[in-house]
């Protein structure tokens, strides 16, 4: 049944069926129900990193050491233990700066850097070309292997095919047409292939099927299932050694090969474009972060079973076991199962080289071919116009150019050592980006020197311990470069560099490359300094896990007429695509299209960013900053100019308050000096007028004593009435001492309040009951006007009396001498009272008002000496002090008519009840 | 994707959102540093030797187990910590 024609029609019915899916999937886009939105195609697409390498290769490398075939799928799932971290952030970033391959994303990040894109895709196309060589390899020695049934022979006992009869010649002109029909619909490399992507994850579940239908056919259908195996195997101890142990190959290897695959699952150019470009949503990472690695457990599980069965089933080494998981099931006569295996195995390789196609065709064309065009003064004079078509056409030719290069590669290097390792230094070629891409997205301080010194010691180091030596093993130079070393020099052998050998060459070459490479990465970026675009960029990249929603920032790109950037953005996109995206963020954004207005910033910025879509972020900033005029001015630099500026200005700012403060502080000074003077003045004036007070009872009383004492003659009411001046005298001066001690006691604070609840009522009453006497002695009426519910109030009984009875002294002395009449009265004013002692005297002067409450202060009296002043001066003032410890004011006012208010006011107690 | 924390009252009860991708962060790196140490020599030497688990290569059952723990928690970290509120950007 197996015969040619049976494998041709079922090879070109699956890769249909594989243009059927990719057409219906673009469909689907076109019609706006992409399937696209899912995680599991998500996920399933990552799956591409299991090549032919990992579907015939795995079970040769466990054939020849166990278990070493394992580290290269446990790296991946560390990497993805820390998606948040790695992969979700470089989705992230690239979304928002329409990222198109790994060369534009460390080009975009240091400063969108031509030469590094560039340098990024020539290691791309030297490392990963090979690779893609390998899988048609592999689609080719499936193949041949295949038709020779019911034989079982190598390919390379068969010799060469010729080119016309190659399964790969034509596999690989498949794979060009299916790349140009399905990824390059678009001028737009940052949007999503998604015909391209379903019909990988398509290929992702056949390669699974297919291994997983070999591993159970060769478990439970060969043999008689796990246990049976090992144990068979277990007895051939060329055989059981390869399953008890993890380090057949040294654990120097083990190691690497787990750090290698930890780097390539980010950094090889199609798990990038898979894992970052085609990712429609990063939600999608956080499930693809399981998924994947549960799919790569799956397709791991039986490779050790396969190895052992080919090994058991061809004991005499006749057949390679990168073969096993054919030929087992040819040698068993199960043909539906080995042609399974084989449409599997195409599977496993297509896939890879579609995805590989179109990510080094982008690069390629937008990282190499693009920058030089644009540099070229003839490309600029001829091709004036629309450059979308001609875009299309370098990006197709690129595809077409890869898959024939890689083709060529293949025939030339043949059976050569070169091509079977080539896995692995592919590998380490792609491990050489991850110090400027991780460094890049965790290490502000990375710059563009440094990732340029980095990337180019490494590779260089990969190159001469890895890719140089194994074409010396090949044949192509000569062997005494691996034995003696380059002119003898036994310190420069490629194989033990400096004398480090006892490791295998892998962990060899994996050692010196990356200690060149990150020293070189890190030190140079210590000693450079970054241009103000790879500062703005870096800080973009780095900051992106602290504020994941961050918009883009606007950057000051210089400016330009709207009219010719549309013109730009014409003659790369196309004049539909320009139109409309420019259109549709101009209504988004509000922003004037006038072709001859000054485009704003944002709208420069957002040219810049639909044309790193299509040529790449290096490529896009040289083309905008052709049209526009002005020095790029980041963000950070502003934020710095603004940032010295306000600082300034709150220097002065600060000044200013400090000045201001200083002003207040003197005038406050000045016053309180003014203050101190006036007081001191008036210390001065109060001892005179205390002694000018003291000296008028005492001389009267001195008078009286020496008329009293030379005239001891007088007799009767003459002595008497010397007397009784003595004695008023004396009483006045007591009073007056009294009432001094009184009040310096109240303003030192030193006398005791009784502060209390009090009926106002009852008070006013005892204060005029006590004062009457004094009123009915000057022959002067005295009413007591009383309004019902007076309010308590909260002071001190005694001084609260003290208050009133000085008040209607005060006002008996200054009462008409022939009808005096005093009326007390109190009234409620809010949450104050109101209490006058009203007298129908001769009022008080206005400028007199404030006065006579101060010490020793007498109204109407003036400075005569006719008129004796009729108190000791002192009333008023303790009235004064008293009233405004109870928290109240007491002032003089005159009615209409004659007389004077003598008012005060007191709080109302909030407590009612006495205490 | 209206996939709110609200509606699911797992995730509510794990804490505030905004915590939650702090949370994510701290059980992925440790898990990461757990995971990286049981891939490495010496601790996967640990499972090699002649002996046999459940009849099969004790590394090979060993080896599969870790992996697949390993998968387990990350299935746990990513989709039962509580996750942040579904941005519309």
């Amino acid at each position: 049944m197996l015969e040619g024609w049976v494998i041709f029609i079922a090879s070109v019915a699956y890769l249909g069926l594989l243009f059927a899916i990719a057409f219906w999937g673009d469909k689907r886009a076109d019609a706006g129900r992409s399937i696209l939105n899912n995680p599991y195609i998500y996920a399933l697409s990552m799956a591409v990193y299991c090549t032919s390498w990992t579907f015939y290769g795995s079970v040769g490398r466990a054939a020849t050491s166990g278990l070493d075939f394992l580290p290269i799928y446990l790296g991946p799932t560390l990497v993805l233990v820390l998606w948040p971290f790695v992969l979700e952030k470089m989705v992230r970033i690239s979304a928002e700066n329409r990222i198109t391959s790994i060369a534009d994303f460390i080009a975009s990040r240091y400063g969108k850097s031509i030469y590094l894109g560039g340098l990024v895709t020539v290691i791309v196309v030297v490392g990963i070309l090979p690779y893609i060589a390998l899988q048609l390899k592999a689609v080719s020695t499936s193949f041949t292997v295949l038709i020779q049934y019911p034989e079982i022979v190598m390919p390379r006992h068969l010799g060469r095919v010729p080119l016309f009869q190659d399964t790969a010649f034509f596999v690989a002109l498949i794979m060009a047409l299916f790349a140009i029909l399905f990824g390059t619909r678009h001028i737009d490399a940052s949007e999503h292939h998604e015909g391209m992507v379903i019909a990988v994850a398509f290929e992702s579940i056949i390669k699974l099927l297919a291994f997983l239908a070999v591993g159970f056919y060769v478990t439970y259908g060969v043999f008689d299932g796990f246990g049976d195996l090992f144990a068979k195997g277990n007895a051939v101890p060329e055989i059981s050694h390869l399953f008890h142990q993890v380090g057949a190959g040294g654990y120097a290897q083990w190691s690497t090969l787990l750090v290698l695959s930890m780097f390539a699952i980010v950094c090889l150019p199609r798990q990038f474009q898979v894992g970052v470009v085609e990712n429609v949503n990063p939600d999608h990472v956080r499930k693809a972060a399981w998924l994947f690695p549960l799919y790569l457990i799956l397709i791991n599980v039986f490779v050790l079973p396969i190895a052992i069965g080919g090994l058991l089933q061809f004991p005499d080494g006749g057949v390679d076991a990168d073969t096993f998981v054919l030929t087992v099931a040819m040698a068993n006569q199960n043909e539906g199962m080995a042609l399974f295996a084989y449409i599997g195995g195409l599977s496993a390789a297509t896939g890879m080289l579609i995805v590989a196609t179109i990510a080094l065709s982008t690069m390629v064309c937008n990282d190499l071919v693009v920058p030089v065009l644009l540099r070229m003064r003839w490309f600029q004079t001829r091709f004036t116009g629309d450059l979308s078509a001609f875009l299309l056409f370098v990006r197709r030719s690129a595809i077409l150019f890869v898959l024939l290069l890689a083709y060529t590669y293949m025939r030339l290097i043949g059976e050569s050592y070169a091509l079977v390792t080539i896995g692995l230094v592919s590998f380490a070629a792609a491990a050489q980006f991850a110090p400027s891409l991780l460094g890049g997205i965790f290490w502000k301080g990375g710059t563009r020197a440094g990732a340029m010194t980095g990337l180019l010691l490494g590779t260089a180091m990969w190159f001469y311990t890895l890719v140089l030596p194994s074409f010396a093993r090949s044949g192509w130079v000569d062997m005494s470069l691996i034995e003696l070393g380059p002119f003898g020099i036994e310190y420069l052998k490629p194989y033990a560099l400096f004398g480090l050998s006892g490791i295998d060459h892998l962990s060899h070459s994996l050692f010196w490359s990356m200690l060149v490479n990150i020293g070189g990465f890190v030190w140079v970026s210590l000693l450079s300094r970054p241009s103000d675009l790879e500062q703005l960029q870096a800080g973009e990249f780095v900051q992106k896990l602290d504020s994941p929603g961050a918009k883009p920032v606007t950057v000051w790109r210089g400016s330009a007429p709207v009219g010719e950037l549309k013109a730009v953005l014409r003659r790369f996109l196309g004049d539909d695509r320009a139109g409309a995206a420019l259109a549709d963020f101009a209504a988004r954004q509000g922003l004037n299209l006038d072709p001859r207005a000054e485009a704003a910033p944002a709208l420069v910025s957002f040219a810049e960013r639909q044309l790193a879509g299509v040529i790449g972020a290096a490529s896009a900033q040289a083309v905008v900053a052709s049209v526009t005029k002005g020095e790029v001015v980041s963000t950070e630099d502003l934020m710095r100019i603004l940032d010295e500026t306000s600082q300034v200005i709150e220097y002065s700012h600060e000044l200013e308050e400090k000045s201001k403060a200083l002003e207040e502080t003197t005038a406050e000074l000045r016053a309180a000096n003014e203050r101190l003077k006036e007081l001191d003045r008036m210390k001065d004036n109060f001892i005179t007028t205390v002694g000018h007070e003291f000296r008028t009872p005492l001389t009267s009383i001195r008078a009286a004593g020496e008329i009293l004492s030379d005239n001891p003659a007088l007799r009767g009411p003459e002595r008497d009435r010397f007397y009784s001046v003595v004695v008023a005298e004396t009483q006045r001066l007591t009073r007056l001492i009294d009432q001094l001690l009184d009040l310096s006691k109240m303003e030192a604070g030193n006398l005791k309040w009784n502060m209390i609840s009090l009926d106002l009522g009852a008070v006013m009453e005892a204060a005029v009951a006590a004062a009457s006497p004094l009123a009915q002695a000057e022959g002067v009426r005295l009413d007591l006007d009383l309004p019902g519910g007076l309010p308590r109030v909260r002071a001190d009984r005694d001084r609260l009396i003290q208050v009133l009875v000085n008040l209607i002294s005060n006002a008996v002395k200054f009462c008409d001498p022939n009808d005096g009449h005093i009326r007390v009265t109190a009234m409620v004013d809010g949450d104050m009272v109101t209490v006058d002692v009203i007298d129908n005297g001769p009022g008080v002067a206005p400028g007199e008002r404030d006065r006579i409450f101060e010490r020793f202060q007498q109204g109407g009296s003036g400075e005569t000496l006719t008129n004796k002043p009729k108190g000791t001066g002192l009333g008023l003032a303790i009235c004064r002090e008293i009233v405004e410890r109870f928290g109240g004011k007491v002032w003089v006012e005159a009615p209409p008519g004659q007389g004077s208010v003598f008012r005060f006011t007191l709080p109302t107690s909030t407590t009612d009840a006495a205490d | 994707m209206v996939d709110g924390p609200a509606r699911d009252p797992e995730r509510r009860r794990a804490g505030a959102p905004e915590r939650g991708a702090s949370r994510v962060g701290a059980f992925s790196v440790s898990l990461f540093l757990i995971a990286t140490l049981l891939f490495l020599p010496p601790l996967v030497t640990l499972g090699e030797g002649p002996a046999d688990l459940f009849g099969l290569p004790r590394i090979f059952v060993v080896l599969f187990a870790v992996w697949i723990g390993v998968v387990a928690m990350i299935y746990l970290i990513a989709e039962r910590v509580d996750r942040p509120a579904p941005r519309d950007d």
